[in-house]
This record gives structure tokens, sequence and C-alpha cells, in this order.
């Protein structure tokens, strides 16, 4: 019964991870495809960069980071704002539909009508969810993977994928987030201003933290601190880091799953 | 197994907001049983209730022998619900929709779902966003009836379909009362409950108002009686007959409104000369509207 339910949701997902994952790509190798043209320029592309403010660059990563290498374009441009934005997104997206999304349209009094517990109906939707997700982020992990070693970019698979499991639990993290807020109350705005709002404030935390010392000790909570792309492409992913943010999705999925069980479900 | 539904002085309120108050009441196997009461009476929270969509506020629920508080699971196993706002998936073809909500409930019979279909003049491969309001509806039932559930809980269930499947519909329900299964349904509709119900439970504002079978309800109810004498008869002595509430005469024609056994009536009418007799039979309308006039809500 679990399996079905994680079966109808992958199913219910197939178009937007069809949409999301070739889209994801597409951008992905339109912006590597650049990346040559970035390295044979590279004297006049660093001037330029040196020429912008330094809380600029901080803010953005750029500080510290030669841009006309393989990694530093990677670290910059793919894995600091696409990757993270995009599945950052669809985990959002995901998270919203799996119980807010079915009670805003009516069909969860169906479903809960099935000798079906709440507890499964959510497990089985988080599962679902959590298999779409990793869908695309293994499409984008190999799209990256091989234009990087078409253009000779010199970052390592094992890099890339280190890097892409970091933004891919980035987006768990904020899934589960917005899965929470809708699994609690049933809304869908509710669950996608929770979820956005919870990425946007943990990613000003750590870019703030990157130039004002009065927020670098509220580092420790920002995923984007503790599952960082960038680190992962540099000096790699690490454990602790990872674990915390695997950690504090569980945790939204647990509370999601004791509150959702005891509430009264939308007409 | 006593009951298949029993609820005890089960309450429900939304915040400070009424949705049913002190509700008991009970349907064993082979029942059919009609919820009526206008629209906002509470109805579909109790429905809600029993499907362990809403939780009470208090009071105890038991479906198909089970304590709906602890194991609502066990007791779903064995229930069919068409709910009354029915939202299907959009995406799915009736038959791939019944094939997933088959594979989340043991029992079910796809095979005797298409039987359903038939019965109902379904086509299941045709997408659900193609149906009109009447097939979704039909699909509902289907998806209710086809794991041959013990317990029917149906909100509703008639509205949309034309007379023709209403027909056939009123017959799986009876074929289920039958087979030794209980229906729940609620209506406004009412002829329909008249038509299939057993037993007929009316709310009024989140109460109970009365729980009777349909004819024990009719014999309470308000009758017209018109008596036709040879020769014009006076109205007076008829008015004092237990029971006869209101008489009017018209030339040799005695129309009289009874409440109870007619018996005294029309020995004293036979005694004057009566004709003819015509008798009105009084609808759940009149029954209905005795309690909604009659203030009798507050008193169940």
């Amino acid at each position: 019964m679990l399996l079905s339910i994680v079966r109808k949701t992958l199913r219910d997902h197939r178009k937007s991870v069809l949409g999301w994952g070739l889209g994801l790509a597409a951008l992905t190798l339109m912006q590597l495809a650049v990346y040559p043209s970035v390295r044979s320029q590279g004297a006049r592309m660093r001037d330029l960069i040196n020429s912008y403010p330094s809380a600029f660059k901080a803010m953005f990563g750029m500080e510290g980071v030669d841009f006309t290498t393989g990694q530093g374009y990677l670290s910059t441009e793919t894995f600091s704002l696409l990757a993270p934005l995009m599945l950052i997104g669809l985990g959002i997206a995901l998270g919203t539909a799996a119980i807010a999304g079915e009670e805003e349209r009516g069909t969860l009094d169906l479903l809960m009508a099935s000798p079906v517990s709440r507890g499964r109906v959510l497990a089985g939707k988080a599962l679902g969810a959590l298999a779409a997700l990793v869908t695309v982020a293994a499409g984008f992990y190999l799209t990256v993977l091989a234009a990087a070693s078409g253009y000779d970019m010199g970052v390592s698979a094992g890099r890339l994928a280190q890097a892409t499991g970091a933004v891919l639990l980035l987006a768990v993290a904020c899934g589960a987030v917005a899965l929470l807020a809708g699994a609690t109350t049933g809304k869908r705005g509710a669950a996608i201003a929770a979820g956005a709002g919870f990425a946007v404030v943990s990613y000003f935390i750590d870019s703030l933290a990157e130039i004002t010392s009065a927020v670098r000790p509220w580092r420790v909570v920002s995923i984007f601190h503790q599952a960082s792309a960038t680190g992962a492409l540099q000096g790699g992913l690490g454990v602790a880091g990872p674990l915390a943010t695997a950690a504090f999705a569980a945790a939204c999925l647990l509370a999601a799953w004791y509150l959702f069980a005891r509430r009264d479900l939308a007409v | 197994m006593a009951h298949h539904i029993e609820t005890e002085a089960l309450t429900k309120f939304y915040g400070r907001h009424r949705g049913i108050e002190e509700l008991s009441l009970s349907a064993g196997p082979g029942e059919v049983f009609g919820f009526l009461g206008p629209n906002g009476a509470g109805k579909t929270t109790t429905i809600r209730l029993l499907m362990d969509l809403i939780r009470p506020t208090s009071g105890i629920i038991r479906v198909l022998g089970y304590d709906l508080r602890r194991d609502p699971v066990m007791a779903r196993r064995r229930v069919g619900y068409l709910p009354g706002d029915l939202k299907l998936y959009q995406d799915m073809s009736g038959r791939e929709l019944l094939a997933f909500l088959a594979s989340l409930r043991p029992g079910s019979d796809v095979g005797y779902a298409g039987q359903l279909a038939g019965r109902l003049d379904l086509d299941l491969s045709r997408h659900v966003h193609d149906l009109s309001k009447g097939n979704k509806q039909k699909l509902g039932v289907v998806q209710a009836f086809m794991h041959r559930p013990d317990l029917l809980i149906l909100d509703e269930p008639s509205s949309g379909l034309d007379p023709l499947v209403q027909r056939e519909f009123h017959a799986l329900v009876r074929e289920t009362a039958d087979a030794g299964g209980t229906v729940f349904f609620s209506s406004h509709v009412l002829d329909e409950v008249e038509r299939v119900a057993d037993r007929v439970g009316i709310i009024l504002e989140g109460h109970l108002a009365v729980v009777d079978t349909v004819a024990a309800l009719k014999s309470r109810a308000l009758r017209v009686l018109e008596l036709e004498f040879a020769a014009p008869v006076p109205a007076g002595p008829f008015r004092a007959v237990p029971g006869v509430r209101e008489v009017s005469a018209h030339q040799a024609v005695l129309r009289c409104e009874v409440v109870g056994p007619v018996g005294e009536l029309m020995r004293m009418a036979s005694a004057r000369g009566l004709v003819n007799v015509i008798s009105h039979e009084p609808d759940l309308e009149q029954i209905f509207l005795s309690f909604t006039q009659g203030g009798a809500v507050h008193a169940a």
C-alpha cells in the first residue's frame, strides 16, 4: 500500500520531473557552453571581477575564487545559483503538493477513506517526492559531468557528485519545510511561503556571514553553510554538515507526521 | 456484531461554531439508514466524523465494531465511502483511478467494478476530466461499492444522477442491505429517502430530531382524509374526535386533517352515511415540515 502511494506520487509528478529535469539540463548546458570563451579571455574577466566591490563579491561567493578555472566557474555559476534555485524550487513544489495540494484540490477525502493511516499516506508521498527530486538531481549530475569533461574543466566526477549531493540536500530540506507547513495547515500558500521563506532566510544568513562578523555566529543554522555545494567542489562535502541538514529534514517530516495525524482535514 | 455504526453523544464544534451536538444513533446489518436534513444541519459533519476525516470534540464513534479513535484503519477496511463534494484525480482514466484505489483496499475486485460500471452505463476508459458531473458521480458510486463493503457511507449519493441511473443505484443499495450490509446515506431529497430507507434520522441544526421507521413516521404525520357522504353533514361533531385537527365541510364532502389512528373517525362517519373515502398519503415532506416548524428540535 505504501508502494502504491509512492508510485502514484511519481505518476502525479512525471510531467514536472521531465520539465524541471530538461529545463535544468538545458540551462546548465547553455551556461557551461560559455565557459571556453571565459577561459580564453581569462585576464580581462579577472580584471572585470576584481573591479566589483568586495562586499558584492563576498556575498555572491566570488571572493578568492578564480572565475576562469573550471572549478571556479562551476562553483560561482552553476552550483551557487542555477542548480540550487531550480532544485529548491522543485523541492518546494513537491513538498507543497504532497498534502496541501491534494487537500485543496479535494481529492484527499477519497484517499483518506482508504484503509491507510495518515502516517502511511504522508510517508508514501514524502518518499515519492524524494524519488522525483533524486531523479532530477541525477539527470543534472550526468549533464554537468558530461559538459565538464567535454570542456575540460578539470573537476573530478567525485567532487561533482558531492556538490550535486549538497544541492539535493538543500532541496530536500526546503521541500520538507514546505511539506510540514502544508501537512499542518492544508494550505498551499502557507506551504510555499514556508519553504521559500526558509530558503531565502537561510541563503541570506550564509551570504551576510561572509561580509558581516555580527552574523557569522549564526551561520551554523543556515543549510547553505551546512550543505555547501561550493565548499563541496573545493574541498569535499564533509560529513557533519550534510548529516545535520538531513537530520533537520527528517525532523520536519516527523513533525509533519505527528501533526497531520491529529488534525481535521479540510473539505 | 450488533451495530455497524454506533455513535454516543457525538459532538463536534469548529471553534465556537456548532457542527453537531450530542448525536447518538446506530445502524445495523441489513439496514438502509436515511440521514435527512436541510443544508447546514450537520449531515456532512456527521459523515466526515464517521470516516475519521475530522475528529470529534467529544463522544464515541464505533464503526464495524472498532473504536474509531483507536483503530481507524481497521474500521475503514470494510467501508465504502462517497464524499458529498466528490473530487477525483483529473489526469487518470476511470479504470486507472479504480485500480489505484483498489490497490489501497483489500478485497477490491476490479472485475466487479467493471460490472458495476456496466450497470450504471459508465465508460471506464474515459479520462476523469472528460466526464460530465453525472458520470463522475457514477465513478464515485463504483469506487464506493467495488470492494463489496459491509458498510457504505454515502453523502448525497444520488446528486447529479439522472432518474434511470438513480433507480439502478437504489437497486444496488437494496442488494447491499439484503446481503447483510449497512447503508448509511444522507439526502435532502425526501422521496428518495422514503423509497430506499428502512429507518430515517432527521437532523436539524446539529441535533438529531427523530429516528424512526418510515412507516412509524408516517403514522405520526398529519394525513388528510376526504369523507364523502350521501347528504351534507355538520362538521362540529367530527372536531371532537381524538386526533382530528382541522375539519371543513363542502356540501357532502368533509375534509379532515388527522394525526394517528383513524378508527374512531371512521366509526362516526359510517354511522352518518359514509359513501367514499379519499386518503392522501403523507410524504416525508410533511413529516419534515412538522419537525422544522413544530419546534421539536431541542426537545429531542
